[in-house]
């Protein structure tokens, strides 16, 4: 009897084990289409998600590395999810380029963004995001004196 | 559905919108990860979350969202499954001495359904009711799952060891 007894305790902590294992292990798992670790999902990347995949010329690995890229997008839109009562301002290029993060406007806010703001906002990272960089140089067409 | 409604009522729908995705997500990743593997239960729960976002208005008036999450993640479950393709899970390191079967390779054998049970019950202790409405099944059925699950996971384990 206390064998059997035995014998099921270790059956069920072994699968208490597994369990665990499984849970620890698909959070964060390195992405099926990207190979790339990725933090586990969060409202605001589902709302980035919603807004990039309105674009019908956005590839599902392009979506994911605009995710992955956007950081700054990303917190902006955690305001959105966040029920702040506040909105941010859609950052500009240049801001979403040096990272920076939009002012705060202290309008409240009980609607969400509208799809048209989500799909400006996305649209803008992913200019900004696959923009080549700006060369350091002399404007184009001066010629330097010898 | 008069839950919600005095919910919406007391927190306002963003809030209780929120307080679903925060609920609702570790949920569906547990289960995703337990009946189609490790490696695409985040993405997939990310997909149908995504869903949910968009369809909100409609999740919102049914009884049980979260079941219908769950068939939804299911169908969007095809385009990471090939046939025939290999599940994905962990490997068991610490094992009992007089096993040399590894348990996960003992849940691969198992259906889907009966995996995604015993694992959700024994695994990460959650109540037959829990599961039935994940599962949007009845509790029976969950009840059959766990009974044929264990018994053929035993005889696995002991047939090897």
């Amino acid at each position: 009897m206390n064998r059997v007894r035995a014998d099921e305790e270790v059956f069920a902590r072994r699968l208490r084990r597994a369990a665990t294992l499984i849970d620890a292990t698909s959070e964060g798992w390195p992405s099926s289409r990207t190979a790339r670790p990725r933090a586990r999902t969060t409202p605001a990347e589902v709302i980035l998600l919603y807004a990039t995949q309105t674009f019908p010329a956005t590839s599902g690995h392009l979506r994911r590395r605009t995710i992955a890229a956007a950081g700054v997008a990303v917190s902006v839109l955690t305001l959105f999810s966040a029920g702040q009562g506040r909105v941010a301002a859609a950052p500009t290029t240049s801001q979403l380029v040096t990272n920076e993060t939009p002012a705060m406007t202290t309008t409240p806010s009980t609607v969400a963004p509208t799809s048209h703001t989500l799909r400006a906002l996305s649209n803008s990272i992913v200019v900004a995001r696959h923009r080549p960089a700006q060369v350091a140089g002399p404007p184009q067409g001066t010629v330097p004196r010898s | 559905m008069e839950r919600r409604q005095e919910l919406d009522d007391e927190l306002g729908p963003d809030r209780v919108a929120q307080l679903f995705f925060a609920d609702a997500g570790p949920r569906l990743r547990r289960v995703f990860a337990a009946r189609f593997g490790t490696d695409v239960a985040d993405d997939l729960t990310g997909e149908v979350l995504e869903y949910a976002w968009a369809n909100w208005e409609r999740l919102a008036a049914m009884d049980n969202p979260i079941g219908f999450l769950f068939s939804v993640g299911c169908s969007k479950a095809r385009r990471y499954h090939r046939w025939g393709r290999r599940i994905e899970f962990p490997i068991e390191a610490v094992r009992p001495a007089e096993s040399n079967v590894d348990i996960f390779n003992a849940l691969r054998r198992l259906s889907a359904d009966q995996r995604v049970a015993v694992l959700a019950v024994h695994g990460f202790g959650w109540t037959y009711a829990e599961v039935a409405a994940i599962l949007a099944t009845t509790e029976t059925a969950v009840t059959n799952h766990v009974h044929r699950g264990l018994k053929r996971l035993r005889a696995d384990l002991e047939d090897h060891s």
